[in-house]
């Protein structure tokens, strides 16, 4: 949870609940009670005098050893009858009000409305503090990725912990995602919530989860957005630039060039033949820089040969690895992105082996799940270093994976050698557009290893 | 046991004793302003007067409406089955004083339980959860 936590400032009870009644209430049963007590106490040992010593008429006038005994025995119950009686008074006229799930209902619509989480944990904490009678309630909550990508944490205070009481402390979850803390304080020292209160603050927490849950994907999403407007314009600004300050220029020699030749070709051909040789050679170059654009773009090894026969075009043909490709054939279609982010993955993964493990053999295998494509080099080199530094390849693997909602794992075995697994998700298409051929949604995974030894 | 059943069962407990005592309080009413009789051998304490067959009658029925708001679980319920209670058992206890000086056993005994029962009806509305160790 949280850097930098953006604290807001205490904000005091409402004021009714300084003056709703119930401390008049607990004090009128309080009194009720304890005069009772001593009057059935009296009364009882002044029967159970008379019973003991047969002498019925001492009940109109008792004896002074009789009084000396109830007041013996009111003296030694008193105090802690009393307490008892105050902790258990307390407790139901403070107490959360009869219908108690009225507090989780108005919850609930005040969460429903909420333009922000921001805008309505105030009121909710206020809510919780009045409606159960808290002297403190205090939410922490996480509000997601912020436009820096900085965990940003709302914080929120209602009243003051009274001297002494304990706080309890309450997850806010929601899956398994931690997304704040609900604290409240006890109602006086040494008194910690009842177990109503606190089962009903279990639910508070729940429902507070899953609207901060709602918020937090909703920040994400928008994040999400903006990330693929800004890399998408990042991308129309590379090709701009690459046309402007590579095509163009080439165009324009040629143009110029083809002006000269025109200029030339009567009086001095030989002069315009040599020319032409450079035309052809910048011809060239400008065909090239084309060819570039286009790789960039998507690797045109994947329409020519598809994922697999791409992949195998990334095996150098002359290596001391044997390397070995096992993969479902003939691979189904499948969604543009995830073809690209594989050969990308499995190209840094396979130059990775090459350039740094010492492995003699490396093992390729894809496989193909109702949902995503599971991609595994694995090699029996010597591993990643424990104080491996996160290089630009391993970031471009795991920014690819992430990029589908999917993800990279790199791990030694415990045999020995490296392995990469990136799962990348096959769902990326709205519903009623996935690409033919893939699995139906709910059938258990299915991984085809036909072997297709390639070096 | 629960708060939940530990309120139903002082409620069903809350019923008989208003049914006992609202019966108790008619037979008061029926002797009209003169009240009951007294007992055999309290002839000098005389008989329950009719304004205590009001009282009874109030609380039988106060009682009976508590009970109904203790099976609902509301608080109005519990705290007026309590001061119900607390009087009723004063009054028992009073009563019990009363069956001890005219030696009437079977008052005294069905008094002593009423007041048992007022005590059991306050302890189990009172009665807390017991509270987890870990706050």
């Amino acid at each position: 949870m949280s850097e930098a936590p953006r604290s807001e400032p205490p904000t005091d009870l409402p004021p009714r609940r300084r003056w709703d009644g119930s401390g008049l209430l607990g004090g009128g049963l309080l009194a009720v009670l304890l005069l009772g007590y001593v009057l059935l106490a009296f009364l009882g040992v002044v029967i159970v005098g008379a019973l003991l010593t047969g002498n019925r008429q001492i009940v109109f006038n008792p004896p002074w050893w009789l009084h000396v005994i109830a007041l013996a025995l009111v003296t030694a119950t008193f105090a802690p009858l009393r307490r008892w009686l105050r902790d258990a008074i307390d407790d139901l006229v403070q107490a959360q009000e009869d219908d108690a799930y009225a507090l989780v209902g108005r919850l609930n619509a005040e969460l429903q409305q909420m333009a922000s989480p921001r805008a309505a944990l105030p009121q909710v904490a206020r809510m919780i503090a009045t409606d159960l009678r808290l002297p403190y309630v205090h939410i922490m909550a996480d509000e997601g990725l912020a436009v820096d990508a900085v965990p940003a944490t709302m914080d929120f205070n209602v009243g003051q912990p009274a001297a002494g009481a304990p706080l309890s402390r309450l997850p806010i979850a929601y899956l398994d995602q931690r997304l704040g803390l609900l604290v409240v304080g006890g109602r006086a020292a040494g008194r910690p919530l009842t177990q109503r209160d606190r089962a009903l603050l279990g639910d508070v927490a729940r429902q507070l989860g899953i609207a901060l849950y709602a918020a937090r994907l909703t920040v994400d999403l928008q994040a999400s957005r903006e990330h693929l407007v800004a890399a998408r314009e990042e991308e129309r600004r590379r090709i701009r630039n690459d046309l402007h300050d590579g095509l163009a220029p080439t165009l324009s020699a040629l143009q110029l060039q083809l002006g000269a030749i025109q200029r030339l070709m009567r009086g001095r051909p030989d002069e315009a033949e040599r020319l032409m040789d450079g035309l052809r050679e910048s011809l060239r170059g400008a065909t090239a820089e084309i060819r570039r654009l286009v790789n960039d773009l998507r690797p045109p090894m994947l329409d020519a040969f598809g994922l697999l026969g791409a992949i195998r075009q990334l095996v150098p043909a002359e290596s001391d690895i044997a390397f070995d490709l096992r993969a479902p054939e003939p691979m189904p279609a499948l969604p543009a992105a995830v073809e690209v982010a594989a050969y990308r993955i499995a190209g840094e993964a396979i130059h990775n082996v090459i350039r740094h493990s010492g492995a003699r053999r490396c093992l390729l295998r894809i496989a193909l799940a109702a949902d995503e494509l599971g991609l595994e080099v694995s090699d029996d080199g010597r591993g990643f270093a424990a104080d491996l530094p996160v290089g630009v390849g391993t970031s471009s693997m795991r920014e690819r994976a992430a990029e589908l909602g999917g993800s990279l794992m790199l791990e030694n075995d415990l045999d020995g050698g490296a392995r990469v697994l990136a799962r990348l998700p096959l769902r990326l298409a709205p519903a009623g557009l996935e690409p033919p051929g893939l699995d139906p949604p709910g059938l258990e995974p299915v991984e085809h290893q036909q072997p297709n030894q390639e070096s | 046991m629960n708060a939940s059943n530990r309120a139903r069962i002082a409620a069903g407990l809350l019923v008989l004793s208003g049914v006992f005592g609202l019966v108790s309080a008619i037979r008061i009413l029926a002797g009209g302003s003169q009240g009951l009789p007294p007992l055999p051998g309290a002839e000098e304490m005389g008989g329950p007067p009719f304004w205590a067959g009001l009282m009874f009658f109030a609380l039988a029925v106060a009682g009976l409406f508590s009970a109904f708001g203790l099976w609902k679980g509301q608080r109005w319920g519990k705290v007026v089955a309590i001061v119900t209670c607390a009087v009723n058992a004063v009054f028992g206890a009073g009563d019990v004083l009363g069956a001890v000086a005219v030696g009437s056993v079977a008052m005294g005994v069905v008094m002593g339980l009423s007041v048992l029962v007022y005590v059991l009806i306050i302890v189990l509305v009172l009665r807390r959860d017991p509270v987890p160790t870990t706050a």
